[in-house]
């Protein structure tokens, strides 16, 4: 099979870091994958595939990082899209398309009474805990340590830009772990406005953790008990594992939810969704950007949702990705590698079982990459509805080979 | 804002030992301390402390105080040694080895030797004599002083170092350059010079020398070198991750 080259990548990445701080910035950073040996640059996506600026071809298991949903460039999608475009996106005033889209959330998420809508995740996970600190009148949040919530200050990974006291208010617990989290509560209560968690735990280069038996139902009571506004952070996992949301899939029911990259299939929309107890407060708390009621994401999402209830996309993405993790798994077994996923099958972290350091992974990911499926070695992949059984074939041809390459690399 | 006393470790742990590297590569410092057999002791009250020693031509560098020094040079505070570090007018208190005038008068010559190869001329970056060495210089000043910050800082102590994951970083120039790691293991960071003790989790690996000059310089963007595949990380990336983010930290200390 011949190698895929970036050499355009590279160049125009050259060019971009003269102007561009550091780029390509954020999560897409090539850094994060295997510099040299990744494209950097798209150029166009079709379905389940995208071009990268050299012209190569690839089967795509990042989706966007989690945007791309139902495949890009979605016909119906597109279409409804292009009708709006046609009678304007950016007006002066929302279009009914806005009341739509807050219908139709609150039809298919069961606890929610009430939606506003955004761009990005940031905007909605930070608007959130405003509401939150309105209706409690206290300041505190709680979150589990590490977990990603966005790029702005109380919560970036980053180091630069934050002074002690954007995240003053900020207190932590660990992930599946009840007791520190009581603890926190311990520590602060009376003073603790809400509680943000993603559904599982998804953090990048560690294998995904799932949450232990009851400890939703344990965080929910807790929260109940103590006044604590319970803030499910969506972004990530929204319409990927239950079409309801997330606590569908996981047993419990929060007060506000946040959802984004899935929602308008690559065009940016974010939305929070609450309860009927909270809707006093998120009126009072201001939310509004330059591009927020634009119609086109607007319609894009409520398109997004009304395709994966009639197709039942979730259970398609299931499908798929079990069959995925399956067929990996066993195909490395055959090459006497230990392989494995963490995380559900529609946003999966595959690694190797026997390191924790990356290198086998990150060999195996530009080589599959350099033949034309799209694998990150530190960021949980996903799958859309586009991905077919075809591309599986087609990747677990190129899978062989580069499970061949790291076996005769490592060992094993 | 700095910390006065992670600065003077800074200086004592992360600068003042390259003299170890400029006596090996220096003909002015080889000169200089021509025939020395003596330790040259610098240390803070309730601070840090380094012991130069030198003997057959050589410079050995020790972070802390020995029981014997020939001559020992006080600093009352940290924020007097630091001045002293930056070009002030500061005089330490001599309390032992004020007897040997010359040595002391030619110490002061050798620092400076060590000066001269910290802040490059554009000459020194065309002179592939020079270039290689200052590269090396920067790079063990850069892991000796990343580590002064991590142990030192308050705000890295806090901010960076107990979610900095554990695990061995090597550094490396390629073709022959030097190399230098780091080991966080537990709440303790090690680090040194040449292959980690351990087998490394992650490889950060410049192409030549040149290229090393210039990222410890700032002559270029790391970002770019890392996407033309001039530097290459390879392993556990969080781990380089947050040795850059002590580098960061670093260059608010003692960045140009």
């Amino acid at each position: 099979m011949a190698l895929y080259k970036f050499d355009k990548s590279i160049d125009l990445f050259v060019r971009a870091t003269k102007k561009i701080p550091n780029g390509i910035y954020g999560h897409v950073s090539p850094a994060l994958a295997v510099p040299g040996e990744f494209p950097y640059y798209a150029a166009s996506g079709k379905g389940s595939r995208y071009t990268d600026v050299d012209g190569n071809e690839f089967i795509d298991y990042m989706c966007a990082y989690g945007p791309m949903v139902l495949g890009y460039n979605h016909p119906e999608v597109e279409a409804a899209v292009a009708a709006q475009r046609e009678r304007g996106n950016c007006l002066n005033h929302p279009g009914e398309v806005m009341v739509q889209l807050a219908e139709a959330l609150t039809d298919i998420v069961p606890f929610a009474d009430w939606a506003v809508f955004a761009k990005n995740g940031s905007d909605v996970t930070t608007w959130a805990l405003q509401v939150a600190r309105e209706h409690t009148q206290k300041r505190k949040i709680i979150m589990a340590r590490g977990t990603y919530h966005g790029a702005h200050a109380w919560c970036t990974p980053g180091h630069g830009g934050i002074i002690d006291e954007d995240r003053a208010q900020i207190k932590y617990f660990k992930f599946n772990d009840i007791d520190s989290f009581y603890k926190v509560i311990e520590e602060h209560r009376g003073d603790i406005a809400g509680c943000i968690m993603t559904p599982y735990h998804h953090p990048t280069f560690a294998d995904q953790i799932m949450p232990a038996e009851g400890w939703w139902k344990k965080i929910q009571k807790a929260c109940n008990d103590e006044g604590i506004v319970l803030i499910l952070d969506d972004v990530r996992a929204g319409f990927r594992l239950d079409l309801r949301g997330s606590q569908e899939y996981f047993g419990f029911s929060p007060d506000m939810a946040c959802y984004c990259k899935a929602l308008g299939n690559c065009y940016p929309i974010s939305s929070c969704v609450g309860r009927d107890y909270l809707k006093g407060a998120a009126s009072r708390v201001f939310l509004t950007g330059s591009y927020w009621n634009s119609a086109v994401p607007m319609v894009a999402a409520l398109t997004v949702i009304k395709v994966l209830k009639e197709t039942n996309g979730i259970q398609k993405m299931m499908d798929f990705g079990n069959k995925l993790s399956k067929s990996l798994i066993d195909l490395a077994k055959s090459h006497g590698l230990q392989y494995k996923f963490t995380g559900p099958p529609t946003i999966p972290f595959p690694s190797f079982a026997n390191e924790n350091n990356f290198f086998r992974n990150q060999r195996f990911c530009s080589e599959i990459t350099r033949r034309g499926s799209f694998f990150h070695p530190s960021h949980n992949w996903f799958v859309s509805t586009a991905h077919s059984d075809e591309d599986l074939k087609e990747t677990l041809k190129a899978a062989d080979e580069a499970f061949a390459i790291v076996k005769k690399e490592f060992g094993s | 804002m700095k910390d006065p006393k992670a600065l003077s470790c800074i200086y004592l742990h992360g600068v003042l030992p390259l003299l170890e590297e400029v006596v090996q590569h220096d003909k002015q410092a080889q000169e200089i301390v021509k025939g020395w057999r003596c330790s040259v002791m610098l240390h803070v009250s309730d601070g840090p402390a380094t012991t130069l020693k030198f003997r057959d031509g050589k410079c050995e560098a020790i972070p802390k105080t020995v029981s014997f020094p020939t001559i020992a040079m006080w600093f009352s505070s940290p924020e007097r040694l630091n001045r002293m570090f930056e070009g002030g007018n500061v005089v330490p208190v001599i309390w032992k080895g004020i007897w040997h005038p010359v040595v002391l008068k030619k110490f002061a010559a050798l620092t400076k030797r060590l000066d001269y190869y910290m802040k490059p001329t554009e000459e020194m970056a065309k002179d592939p004599l020079e270039f290689p060495f200052i590269a090396k210089l920067m790079e063990y000043a850069a892991v000796f002083g990343a580590k002064a910050v991590a142990d030192n800082d308050p705000k890295t102590k806090r901010d960076i170092v107990p979610f900095m994951p554990s695990g061995v970083i090597q550094l490396v120039v390629q073709g022959g350059g030097p190399k230098a790691y780091m080991i966080k293991k537990g709440s303790e960071i090690t680090v040194g010079k040449g292959d980690a003790p351990q087998t490394p989790d992650v490889f950060m690996e410049v192409r030549d020398a040149k290229v090393a000059f210039e990222m410890f310089t700032g002559k270029m963007d790391a970002m770019a070198g890392i996407g033309k595949c001039d530097i290459k990380i390879r392993g556990h990336i969080p781990l380089v991750d947050n040795l850059n983010a002590l580098l960061d930290r670093l260059s608010q200390y003692i960045g140009s």
